[in-house]
Order: structure tokens, then sequence, then C-alpha cells
């Protein structure tokens, strides 16, 4: 048998260190390293995977040290013993992460380039797994004794090109240091301000995922969000409110600037807005008005940390979730202009599985009520100080997992299905047309969970409303996006772009105001940040391209205009607009136009077909003159681009 | 047979591989994926049966440039 060398505290952490960073590190990156150079320039991405190569010596260091406590205590069997034994206990989980990367890895690369669409049923499942262990055991029973000295003789080898790729990623960093924003970013203030301005308080509540076909909040008989259809019947409730886009980067990210996705481009998960638009924020000219500025959510896409505006305010909180692998990703969210906790995220998906099993049988690990209790705490601590607060809060359920709690469950869909995590499909995925039936059921439990987020808003507002606050802010609640039981589509984010998706509630409610009023033009969410910046009297932003609903709100007429929804996931922001799905929605006329292939439909939302019936060879005048309006938009973005810079 | 059992865990442990439950970057396997992964799956595989050969290379080019005579 070939022996191992005696295991030393150094050697075993170059071994250990090598296997993490120079392994699984890069294993973990390649698959996303397009999206990530699509929205980051190289030397970022290069700065943020040295950063996680960098953290990547923390659980080195760990595992190091347990072996070489493990060779010592059983030092009195035999050094030889015992720095086997120690070797094998460094080497199984690093090895054992390796290889779970590299078949993840290798699978994805398959699927890409032989465009392979496998889905394993559960028997078949079964029968890879039996394989898969025949094939282990028998690897180890011919191999496992020559194995642990050649993989660590093959590790030792290279811990001079970790030492290299340490010093290269240490040099990126230094180069481009992260900025470190503690969490809340700044110091409350405690007292009375002197000469504080005197306006309405700005609260407005994003509910993540809500279709206004499973909402109905301007319909006072709806069953699933009827505290907020009450609260709308106060105030004035939008029928044909419009995402910007269908996930909530993209969209949230419209909302918070007033610029659509074609111009803020942060349209991929990892994303951050251009850097250019990152102070074009209606925090930003809330603050210059006078105003304490704060975000408050369990999203991390949501947060400004994630979206590159984390300087326009005063605070931005990410709530905890009972998610483990979200305490790392919120750590790592005080690094905010880094994708670090999107790579820290990846890295630990192994904690995934740990997570699906605690929350089997249970809710959903994020709750509405745990943000609302951030904010009421927030707003006792900034209550004193007398300033006019502008607080943005951001809860994800009713995203998925859809497990709504006990208060709610069993409402539409009785006991016996969909219970677990493990039983619902993953997310936003394309489904066959045979488990149409098996997602209407994922729909009633989405519906059960917008029950659950509906009664914590209503406690909320009726928290605010007995705290005082209620009487004194203009209060609007919408959401990012919708969500997709249809049209072989369920969840959201994706290339599509149809109603379920980017049609949602939209209330605004003004200080003091009682009566309700229904408003049935379609608006964007582009227009939320002029509307705002306009109903406290604040400086606009320059280069919105939504317009101010002041007017509607105020009761006059406001002229018709076209609102735009689109997906650019597949658009690089380094290189020409040519990739992604716009729409238009022009009256009750809707135009999408898929790129690059310029396909065109053309829908008439108030027919009874809807988005079932394409009418573009039937109005070929309409498809003209709605495409070239996109086209227009299209160009000037693409002219914006140029002019914004990365 | 602990062995055995052990690697039937392991098994196990990367056969059920969880659901993601988040968003999926849409553009994961992309162009420069395809092509750096075989890449990075051939250089490890390099070095895992050259590296012997590697190893003596720059151990005498790293003489060469000291001065040092072979061995």
């Amino acid at each position: 048998m070939k022996q191992v060398p005696t295991l030393r505290f150094r050697a075993a952490l170059a071994v250990a260190a090598t296997a993490l960073v120079l392994l699984y590190v890069p294993l973990t990156v390649l698959p996303i390293l397009d999206g990530l150079l699509f929205a980051a320039p190289w030397i970022d991405v290069a700065r943020d995977v040295g950063l996680l190569a960098w953290l990547a010596l923390l659980p080195a260091t760990a595992l190091a040290l347990v072996a070489w406590l493990a060779s010592r205590l059983l030092a009195r069997f035999g050094e030889e013993r015992a720095s086997r034994w120690a070797w094998a206990l460094l080497l199984l989980p690093s090895l054992l992460l390796v290889i779970r990367q590299a078949g993840r890895m290798g699978w994805q690369w398959t699927r890409t380039v032989f465009d392979v669409q496998w889905q394993l049923a559960p028997a078949t499942k079964l029968l890879v797994l039996a394989l898969a262990a025949a094939c282990l055991v028998a690897l180890w029973r011919r191999f496992g004794p020559r194995l642990l000295p050649a993989g660590v003789q093959a590790l030792q080898g290279a811990a001079g090109g970790t030492t290299l790729v340490l010093v290269l990623a240490l040099c990126a960093i230094a180069w481009n240091p992260p900025h470190w924003v503690p969490m809340p970013s700044a110091p409350v203030s405690g007292g009375q301000v002197e000469g504080a301005k005197r306006a309405p308080h700005l609260i407005v509540i994003t509910i993540d995922t809500v279709a206004a076909a499973d909402a109905r909040a301007c319909d006072p008989a709806t069953v699933t969000m009827p505290r907020l259809a009450r609260f709308a019947q106060r105030a004035h409730c939008f029928e044909r409110f419009y995402t910007a886009s269908n996930f909530t980067t993209s969209s949230v990210s419209t909302q918070e600037t007033g610029l659509l996705p074609w111009t803020h481009h942060a349209n991929q998960p990892d994303s951050t807005m251009l850097a250019a638009v990152r102070g074009h924020t209606v925090a930003a000219q809330l603050r210059a008005d006078g105003y304490r500025t704060h975000s408050v959510t369990d999203n991390f896409l949501a947060s400004p940390r994630h979206r590159g505006s984390y300087a326009d305010y005063d605070s931005s909180w990410v709530t905890r979730t009972a998610l483990s692998g979200d305490r790392y990703r919120r750590w790592a969210s005080r690094l905010p202009n880094t994708t670090l906790p999107r790579l820290l995220a990846i890295s630990l998906a192994p904690l995934n599985w740990a997570d699906s099993r605690l929350h089997r049988g249970s809710s959903s690990p994020y709750e509405s009520e745990k943000v609302y209790a951030d904010v009421t705490r927030l707003l006792k601590q900034e209550q004193p100080n007398g300033r006019p607060q502008f607080i943005w809060a951001q809860t994800l359920p009713p995203h998925s997992p859809y497990l709504p709690p006990a208060s709610t469950r069993y409402r539409l869909l009785p006991p016996g299905e969909l219970e677990r995590w493990s039983d619902l499909l993953p997310d936003n995925i394309r489904y066959r047309q045979e488990q149409q039936p098996l997602v209407d059921k994922h729909r009633l439990r989405y519906q059960e969970s917008l029950m659950a987020a509906d009664a914590a808003l209503g406690d909320f507002l009726d928290q605010l409303e007995r705290d005082g606050w209620l009487e004194h802010s203009i209060v609007v609640i919408g959401t990012d996006h919708g969500e997709s039981f249809e049209r072989g589509f369920l969840g959201h984010a994706g290339p599509d772009v149809h109603e379920a998706l980017v049609h949602g509630p939209l209330v605004i409610r003004l200080p003091g105001q009682q009566q309700g009023q229904k408003h049935s033009e379609p608006v964007s969410q582009a227009d939320l940040a002029p509307t705002l910046l306009d109903l406290v009297g604040a400086p606009p932003l320059p280069h919105a391209e939504g317009r101010s609903l002041k007017p509607l709100l105020a009761g006059s007429a406001l002229a018709p205009e076209p609102v735009f929804t689109m997906t650019l996931e597949r658009q690089s922001r380094f290189r020409p607009i040519r990739q992604g799905r716009f729409a238009v929605i022009d009256g009750h006329e809707k135009l999408v136009l898929q790129m690059p292939e310029k396909l065109v439909h053309l829908f008439d939302l108030a027919s009874a077909e809807g988005e079932s019936l394409d009418l573009a060879a039937q109005r070929p005048e309409r498809v003209m003159a709605l495409r070239g309006l996109l086209e227009q938009q299209l160009q000037a973005a693409e002219r914006r681009r140029q002019g914004l810079g990365p | 047979m602990h062995r055995t059992v052990l690697v039937l865990l392991l098994g196990a442990l990367l056969v059920f591989a969880p659901p993601a439950h988040a968003y999926i970057d849409p553009n994961a396997g992309g162009l420069l994926f395809q092509l750096l992964a075989p890449l990075f799956a051939a250089a490890v595989g390099a070095w895992l049966f050259l590296r012997r050969w590697i190893s003596a290379y720059f151990r005498s080019l790293w003489r060469r440039l000291k001065g040092q005579r072979e061995e």
C-alpha cells in the first residue's frame, strides 16, 4: 500500500485550499461567468471571484485544523494510520464538494452544447442513484488505497498555483476595493431637527410576485386580498398597472429610477444598475429634499445593496429569513458593490439541501410579518427626529415556495397535496401541457400564500393607523411583477411578457383620503418615481421615462400614453440591444416584439380571447404603428446606452 | 461494510441535489462557459496525468534560470 505523507498543518492547509480555490471556486463560477460579464466589467468580476477565493480559505483552514487535530488525537495508533485517517477526513468533504460541482458543470455543459432537455422521473432517478453508488463502490474498492496518497500528492503539487491565484486575487481586490456598508448604513437620528421640512411621509410597500388576476385588489369581493381591497376603497386603485419587467431586479430598478430596463440595464439576477444612473433615484431626490430614506426587504434582489443605489439611502436593511444560505448572503450584502452575495449563495448551494428538508411540511421560509416588524421598529426609531420619512418595504410572500402558513393553508386546496417544499415543481420553468392540472394546484397554494400576505399587510396598515402614521403618509402598495401558471410557464422571470407576468395591482392613498377611485387606464411602474416626487413637491428625476400620475390622483384626466414592459435577460449591457422581448400596451392593444427573431404578435386585451388570439395578420396597420413606436424607443435606448457607459 | 454505507450515502448526496428555488441565471451555460469548461477540465486532467512531467519541467527551468546544473 502506498504511504501517505505525514499530516502537518501547513501541508493540510495547502491541500484543502488547493481543492477549494483551484477546483471548487472555478467549477462554481464558470457556469455563470457569461451572466456576470453581461452585467459588470471584467475587472469587477475578477475582484469578486478573488474575494470568493480568499473566503474559501476560511473553510479550508477549518478543515485543515480539524484534520490536524484528528492526526494528533489518533497518533497513539501509529503515525502512518493517524495521517491516513486525518488526510481522509480532510479530502473526503473537499473532494465531495468538487465532484458535486463538477457533475453540475458537466451536466450544464452537456445540456447546453447538445440542447438536451432531460427531466428524470423519480424511478429513473433512483436507477441513476443505484448506478452511481455502484460505480463509486467499485471505484473505491479498486483504487481506494491508492486514491488517498495520489490525491494528496496531486493537490500538494498544485499548491504553488493556489498561491499564485490568491496573490492575483489580492491584486484585483486592491486595484478595485469593495465598499463596506454596515447594516443599517447610517446612525438613526434621535432628536428633533430644527427647521425640518413639513411634508407627508412616503410609505411604499411592494409585495413580491402578485398577479393582478389573482389579487383583484380593486374588487371588494376579492377572496385573496380582502384587506388590500378594503384599503383600496378609500384610495386610488389602478386596474391596469404594468410592471416594467417580469422579475425583481429589473422591475424594482425601474420603480426606483423611473427608467425602463432598456435604460438602467439591471436585467440579470446579478446586475446592478448602470453606474451613471445609480444616483437617478427617487430616494436621492427625496433625501436632497430633506427626507430620511430607508429600504427594508427580505428579498436581496430588491435591496439597493444589490442594485447599486445603496448610497441614496440612510439605511438599507435586509430582513432575516429562515434559510441558512441567506445568512451568508446577508452578511456579504455589506459589500454592496460586489456580486459576492450571489457568488456566495451559489457556492453554498449544498446548504439548500438542508434548507429544503428543514422546511419540509412547514410553511415558507419567508414571512411578511418580519419585514413589517422591522419597518415598525424603524418608524419608532425615526419618529422623534421630526423629519419626513421615505420608507420602501418589499416582502417576499407569496413568492415561491408556495407554502402558506397554517392560518390560510387548505382554504383553497385540501390537505394531501403540495404540502412540502419537495412536492413543489421547481421555480420558473416551462411545463408540459399534461402538467397543467398540477400547475393549477400550485396556483391554489399560491393564492393561499397571497391570502396570508394580505393578512400581514392588513395588520401592518392597522398598526400604521393606530400609531398615527397613516393620516400623514402617502401610501403606495404594489408589486414588482406577477406570477404565471399558464401558457406553459410556471413562476416568473424567463423570456415571456404575458399578462400574468407583468400586470399587477397598484393602490395609492393620499393623506386623509376617504373616497376611493378606480382608474382603468394603463399605467407603468416607471410612473411611480415621478408621481411620488410630484406629490411631495420634490425636484423631478431629469431623465425619467415615466410620467407623474398626480393629475389623475387630483381628479383630472391624463392623456392616454402607451406603456412598455420588457425582458432583456440575454442582453449584455456592453453590446447593442438585440436580444429580448418587448411589449407596448396602447389602450387595449398589446404588441409583443421578440428579438432577435423580430417576430411580432398583436393582442386585443379587451376581447374574450385575450392573449390566446394573435391579431397581427388581421390588423397590419396597428402592427406597423406600434412596432414603429417600439423600434423608435429601442433606437433611443441604444443611443442612451452608448452615452451612459457601463 | 462501513465504507460501502459511506459511499452509498455520498452517492445519494450527489444524485439528489435539491431544486434551486431561486432565480436561475438565464445566461448560465453561455458561449464563454461552453468554451472554458472543457479547457478547465482538460487543464485539471493534464495536471492529474502529467504532473510529474510538468513538475520536472518547471524544476529544470527554475534551475536553469538560477544557473544551477542539472543533476
